[in-house]
């Protein structure tokens, strides 16, 4: 369930004719939603890049990983760690696929778990397109205000069991004219987290051929992205650590 | 080998204490305190792959974690000091023991290295309180150490390097690591063959601190 987070594609840079006097604040939540959804609507295929924290508290450490996300509608996704390790999932539309890079290949996985996995690649789809109404037969949606963003969107599973393994899904949105996501905050627990901040979205990139399918096409993914030659805002201190001070 | 083999041959029994000595200097418990690998899990027709963490603590117990490809924690358990250990969650459809027993026991192999109390009645001709230090044909070495009900196997080459380490229990193998080395404390590959719980997993060291 923790790739809840890929939400964050579905909640990319937005073209927002959002007021002064909306960005001064925090939108209705049905409002929020509303454009997160409109604002998807003119592009075809997303690419980003994220940067994965996992706070476990019981061995007070911090794992980071860095990966990339590509979408192409109706549904196809190719969710993709690069560092430290690397690993692949992609859905082509019919097929789960799980791979992982070990002795220097890659190698396809017989993963018991492809089916969920499948559910969870096209529940990303969904989210992609802005579309959260399947998702609240699991969840409660709300939204609440942030500081130095204009919401977030808080998913809480509606069961007990769902609960055991998430306690909520917390999605920040940058404030107008960029209605962009840059964080998502994954929460286990009262202690354990998964803290994902996104940089470099693309929007209606060129995918590579076998970008749904293929660990080949790794290097090709890698490629469309614009060397990095300046810091990402969303790396900035303001947007770093306790950013927007996250909702209790 | 497999999960009911007796016991494995050992060679002959060598009285050569400071060739014993040498071995276990040549394996002495890593000082590494946190350790992160990289993990694929083989069942016949099924894999899973992901990625774990040890953590020594300060009073000399363990803390570890086994976290999937999309960041959700798998398990999580605690080792004290004394060895006694349990699970703080998990979410694999298997039980404590079978976690505790199996993947976090072969998780911790590079710091369940032998030490100078090693001792044990491997095969007919030892007796307690003799070395229980065996050399093989090939020149390899075995140290062999009882702990409760299990017998250590700690396998060396010809030069003295620490390559394989065996677990017995009642006569049966509970598993076999073999151990790829690069010069670090920690290996840097660990294969291990564990015939009871009918899996093969190889882990990568992906950082060392």
């Amino acid at each position: 369930m923790v790739l809840l987070s890929l939400l964050a594609l579905g909640t990319g840079r937005a073209a927002s004719g959002a007021s002064a006097k909306e960005q001064a604040g925090s939108l209705p939540p049905s409002e929020l939603l509303r454009r997160l959804r409109e604002s998807r609507a003119p592009y075809h295929t997303f690419a980003t890049r994220f940067v994965q924290r996992k706070h476990l508290a019981i061995l007070d450490v911090e794992l980071q990983s860095e990966g990339m996300i590509f979408f192409r509608r109706p549904g196809s996704v190719r969710y993709e760690i690069v560092a430290p390790v690397r690993s692949l999932m992609t859905y082509d539309g019919k097929k789960v696929q799980c791979y992982t890079f070990t002795e220097g290949a890659w190698k396809l996985l017989n993963n018991p778990a492809a089916t969920a996995i499948g559910q969870v690649l096209r529940q990303i789809g969904r989210w992609i397109q802005g579309d959260f109404d399947r998702d609240r037969k699991m969840f409660d949606i709300d939204v609440v205000p942030a500081d130095n963003y204009a919401g977030c969107i808080r998913l809480t599973p509606r069961s007990e069991a769902l609960t055991k393994y998430i306690r909520r899904v917390e999605i920040y949105v940058e404030k107008a004219p960029e209605y962009r996501v840059t964080r998502v905050i994954i929460r286990e627990s009262e202690v354990d987290l998964t803290d994902m901040r996104f940089r470099q979205e693309l929007r209606n990139p060129s995918i590579p051929e076998g970008t749904f399918s293929a660990p080949e096409a790794s290097n090709a993914c890698v490629g469309i992205f614009p060397p990095v030659d300046r810091p990402d805002p969303n790396e900035s201190p303001t947007r770093s650590g306790a950013a927007g001070r996250p909702p209790s | 080998m497999g999960g009911c083999a007796s016991l494995p041959s050992l060679g002959e029994p060598v009285n050569d204490a400071p060739r014993r000595a040498a071995l276990l200097h040549a394996c002495q418990r890593p000082q590494a305190t946190e350790v992160v690998f990289r993990t694929l899990i083989h069942w016949p027709g099924r894999e899973v792959s992901l990625t774990e963490v040890v953590k020594m603590t300060p009073e000399g117990g363990f803390r570890a974690a086994g976290i999937t490809d999309i960041g959700s924690t798998l398990y999580a358990v605690q080792v004290a000091p004394n060895g006694a250990s349990r699970v703080l969650s998990k979410s694999l459809p298997f039980s404590d023991r079978w976690l505790l027993d199996g993947l976090v026991a072969e998780l911790l192999i590079p710091w369940q290295r032998p030490h100078e109390a090693s001792q044990g009645t491997p095969n007919a001709s030892a007796r307690v309180g003799e070395p229980q230090l065996y050399r093989q044909s090939d020149g390899t070495w075995t140290l062999v150490h009882h702990a409760g009900n299990d017998l250590h196997l700690f396998i060396f080459d010809a030069d003295g390097n620490w390559k394989e380490v065996r677990r017995l229990s009642g006569g049966h193998l509970r598993y076999r690591a073999s151990l790829e080395w690069d010069g670090e404390p920690i290996p840097k590959i660990i294969r291990v063959n564990n015939p009871g719980n009918h899996y093969r997993a190889v882990r990568e060291r992906v950082s060392l601190q």
